[in-house]
């Protein structure tokens, strides 16, 4: 093992033998060691959030993944393959530029008009204001189904979100619905749940990825296909007929259909599998 | 109870009812660890081995289930390497069984040597030119590599999620997979084969010797090619038996017929080069030793019978039955293809650990037969009991299969 | 590797069939010698240690040519041995000043690869603790280690003997590389002097001329062991026991084939 042992010789055997096993010890250790060392490094940069979106974003499954051009008509049954990060698909850049489709799409960058609403697919909403902050919230979809939470947690005024990284939560008995930011910005005020506020974000510059979310017009195709899943998923067929139909979301449907796998349907409506 | 540590969306047993499913299981490991305990206290007259039979059951349980956890390394080569990213529904089982198969392997080898702990002048005094050796290294070395592989499925555990690192570095790990897929592969090639050389290379033993290239016997190939022949097919089985069990769909139909079809390629390749192989010792090395291979098989228990079976019923039948395509829709002919090539694997280690031992060399040895002792079962069924253990508790609180959501009927349960 | 081939002593032994008996004493003797420990009574047959080991067999004639043939088998000292190469810890070795081949116990690790690898049974397994019945402690050889639990061992031609033989050679002032001459216990114990030893090398010792001597055999030659045990016997029948089973069936072509006269 060591020329230092007992009746240890140098011959061709053991310079080949040994040659191999310590090169093989050698990038077993390396390559350990790199990923240590990466690892240290993302968790400097603070890069955590940023990897459990794309984490989570890999396991989910293909039903949630629908590009956003599967709801304009233009590219049914597309299946997202990076994150929802639309200003670096090339596809979305072409289907865009091409404005095939029912649904208007956003081209590149604009802003948006005061009030105007953003979905994210993870169920919250981003509005603009005249000032140039956003108030981000849940839908309808979420707060009909978590009802009303035991405990909400939003991030404090001066915190920085990132897109897609983990930025509040809602926590109902067990459940926890943990809820991605749907933009990159520095938290300027807490709002409150019941309001329909979570939080309020400046955007920072350059990284406000904005037509990374659903314009109004595809939201709501979006919006009926998640109804449609939970009608699935739900598995009550008097009360999620009404859904699909358009009918009112009742308020508490964690109450209405208790016999529900709830920790998959938050999961699957937070993206988080 | 347990709801915390199940992934997300994945239906499983409740917790009273897999507790009852352990319970059998822990008895077994527990009778395992008893017997474990007397034989390092009191050495090994506690089994039925002898001067003569210096490998027993041990090694037989060792050889099995190192060749049937080749699916581990060949898997891992297979999706990461040739990029046949069907297997990547398999793979973390694959990575789970390889690890049992070593580390069960790992224990039952220190239980069986007579001074466990001068186990590590097997690396300090080393003698490069012994075939244990380089297995031994190479099992040791696979084994760090296959408890890497492991890691990221453990670190993706929804407990561990507010944990920041754990994710970060399961993410670098899964990253540089490809890496620890590449090694594994290399060191699993040299020790699967290895361990066919072992007894390649008993000149003093006509029934295991064989000619060989360089260095390595013919057994060295065959027992490479046997054993990628079986691990696709056992992890197979294995994924049959955990769907049944729990009574869900966990992976695409398609991927059984693939890996039904790739232990197929492999088992015709092994049973052809297993026949030339055959034929080359019976003809060729045999008379050079001053032996004849009827010898051999002259004795009530091993008869011709064990020759035939190997070549045709555990060679050339697994190896029809797979190769058709035919074959490999129906579920019924996969699996006896699948558990035909595996019990095949099977029995050419314990022909070739037990058989060797039992003929006579000299004009006036008696064949001898061994019968293992309760304890060397003890062992065995701990070591079993082990596996299964570790893969329920992977299977209940990991998330093994990547399809398993996608493959449930969506209507949610009442 | 090669460059000493042919310096050093080659220490072998012949064994006259036609004068064994098969009364043991060879093997009580070397058990004293070498501190062989005694198995506990209820111990299977086959656990038992025995450096030296008196296999019975016969000439395979019907009656009145029968009659019974004593094997006695040490370790045969391979000159080739199928023992060293397997083992994992380098605790086998072939010494090549002597050409006896060297069981290191205290590395051992008790894989028993080496017993797996060795056709003539001749490595023996440690499966019980060393005792010795009360009384028989007292005529332990303090000139040799006892084995510990765990561990192989076989028979080394008295290499504690060999060592006194080199202690007093050195006493007396002789070459540290000079050959010495000794005599093994079971040589010393056989009551028919049916057991010859010298360094085959020495074209002074009887060992020189039995390697020349048509009634001299060896077991398995065929394998390319190359073992250093001679067996001698004028009984053509007898010499083929020294060849695998199915040669002896064939009979006489066999043993023309290897070189001896036909039956």
């Amino acid at each position: 093992m060591l020329p230092s042992a007992y009746e240890f010789h140098w011959d061709a055997g053991h310079l080949v033998f040994l040659g191999i096993f310590y090169g093989v010890l050698m990038v077993v250790l390396a390559t350990l060691a790199r990923a240590a060392i990466r690892s240290r490094r993302d968790l400097r940069r603070r890069r955590e959030g940023d990897i459990a979106w794309h984490e989570a974003f890999a396991d989910l499954t293909e039903e949630r993944r629908h590009c956003r051009h599967a709801f304009d008509g233009a590219a049914s049954g597309r299946v997202c393959d990076h994150g929802f990060a639309c200003d670096t698909c090339a596809g979305h850049a072409r289907l865009a530029a091409a404005g095939g489709g029912d649904v208007v799409v956003a081209r590149g960058p604009r802003a948006p008009r005061a009030g105007e609403r953003l979905h994210h697919r993870g169920h919250t909403w981003v509005e603009a204001r005249a000032d140039g902050t956003f108030d981000v919230g849940v839908d309808d979809i979420l707060r009909s189904c978590v009802g009303r939470p035991d405990r909400v947690t939003v991030p404090g005024p001066g915190e920085r979100v990132q897109a897609g990284a983990p930025a509040a939560e809602l926590q109902r008995g067990r459940l926890r619905a943990r809820l991605v930011a749907p933009l990159t910005g520095t938290v300027v005020a807490t709002g409150d749940y019941e309001g329909g506020r979570l939080y309020r974000v400046r955007p920072l510059d350059g990284e406000c990825r904005l037509e990374n979310l659903l314009r109004p017009a595809e939201a709501q195709v979006w919006r009926l296909r998640e109804l449609e899943m939970l009608q699935a998923r739900l598995g009550a067929p008097g009360a999620a007929t009404a859904l699909a139909d358009g009918g009112e979301l009742v308020a508490d449907l964690m109450r209405a259909c208790p016999a529900a796998d709830w920790d998959a349907i938050i999961g699957d409506l937070c993206l988080e599998p | 109870m347990d709801h915390h540590l199940i992934p997300r969306g994945l239906d499983r047993a409740p917790l009273s009812r897999f507790l009852l499913w352990l319970l059998p299981w822990l008895a077994l490991s527990v009778w395992g660890g008893w017997a474990a305990v007397a034989l390092f206290r009191d050495g090994l007259y506690h089994t039925n081995m002898d001067n003569r039979f210096a490998f027993g059951l041990w090694i037989i349980f060792d050889l099995a289930v190192i060749a049937l956890g080749a699916g581990a390394f060949f898997l891992g080569f297979l999706t990461y390497l040739m990029r046949r990213h069907e297997f990547r529904q398999v793979l973390n089982t694959a990575v789970i069984v390889g690890f049992v198969c070593y580390s069960g392997a790992i224990a039952t080898l220190a239980i069986d040597v007579g001074q466990p702990i001068r186990a590590w002048f097997a690396f300090w005094h080393a003698n490069v030119h012994s075939m244990l050796t380089e297995v031994t290294f190479c099992i040791t070395c696979y084994l760090v590599v296959l408890a890497i592989e492991y890691l990221p499925i453990v670190l993706k555990n929804r407990s561990l999620r507010p944990v920041k690192g754990a994710l970060v570095l399961e993410a670098n790990l899964h990253r540089l997979m490809i890496v620890f897929a590449g090694v594994g592969a290399f060191l699993s090639f040299f020790h699967q084969g290895s361990l066919g050389g072992m007894f390649g290379v008993l000149n003093g033993r006509p029934f295991a010797f064989r000619e060989g290239v360089g260095i390595w016997p013919s057994t060295f190939f065959l027992f490479i090619l046997s054993a990628i022949a079986a691990g696709p097919s056992f992890i197979m089985l294995i994924v049959m038996t955990v769907s049944r069990l729990s009574g869900k769909r966990l992976v695409d139909q398609f991927v059984y017929a693939r890996l039904g079809r790739i232990s197929g390629i492999l088992m015709a390749a092994y049973a052809l080069a297993k026949l030339a192989d055959t034929v080359v010792w019976i003809f060729v090395t045999l008379p050079g030793l001053g032996f004849d291979a009827a010898e051999f098989y002259r004795h009530e228990l091993f008869g011709t019978w064990v020759l035939f079976l190997e070549l045709t019923v555990f060679g050339l039948l697994p190896a029809t039955i797979l190769l058709n395509r035919r074959r490999l829709e129906d579920r019924r002919w996969l699996v006896a293809g699948a558990v035909l090539t595996c019990l095949g694997v099977s029995f050419n280690r314990f022909v070739f650990t037990l058989q060797t031992l039992s003929v006579p060399t000299m004009s006036f040895d008696r064949f001898m037969i061994y019968w293992p002792s309760w304890q060397e079962w003890a062992v065995v069924a701990g070591v079993v009991a082990y596996g299964v253990l570790l893969y329920s508790f992977s299977f209940r609180y990991l998330n093994l299969f990547p399809r398993e959501r996608e493959l449930q009927p969506t209507v949610g349960r009442s | 590797m090669h460059a000493t081939e042919n310096t050093g002593a080659r220490y072998a032994m012949a064994i006259d069939l036609d004068k064994c008996t098969g009364c043991g004493a060879c093997m009580v003797a070397c058990a004293v010698e070498n501190n062989v420990a005694v198995p506990p009574p209820a111990a299977a047959a086959n656990r038992g240690l025995t450096w030296m080991a008196v296999h019975r067999t016969d000439n395979g004639q019907e009656w009145p040519a029968h009659r019974p043939v004593f094997i006695p088998i040490p370790c045969q000292q391979c000159e080739h041995a199928p023992c060293i190469h397997v083992c994992p810890v380098t605790a086998v070795q072939l010494d090549e000043s002597t050409g006896i081949v060297g069981q290191v116990p205290a590395r051992c690790m008790g894989c028993r690869y080496c017993m797996a690898a060795c056709p003539y049974h001749a490595r023996y397994f440690n499966y019980f603790d060393p005792t010795w019945p009360e009384g028989l402690e007292e005529t332990l050889n303090p000139d040799v280690a006892p084995r510990m639990r765990g561990v192989a061992e076989k028979c080394n031609f008295c290499h504690g003997r060999l060592d006194r033989a080199r202690e007093r050679a050195a006493a007396e002032g002789r070459p540290a590389d000079e050959v010495v001459a000794y005599v093994p216990a079971c040589v010393e114990a056989c009551p028919h002097g049916a057991i010859t030893f010298g360094d085959s090398r020495d074209p002074a010792s009887p060992m020189a001329q039995l390697a020349r001597d048509p009634r001299a055999f060896r077991l398995l030659e065929a394998l390319g062991t190359g073992p250093k045990v001679t067996y001698l016997s004028a009984d053509p029948a007898v010499r083929r026991v020294g060849l695998s089973r199915l040669d002896m069936v064939r009979g006489a072509t066999a043993v023309t084939a290897d070189g001896a006269e036909g039956a």
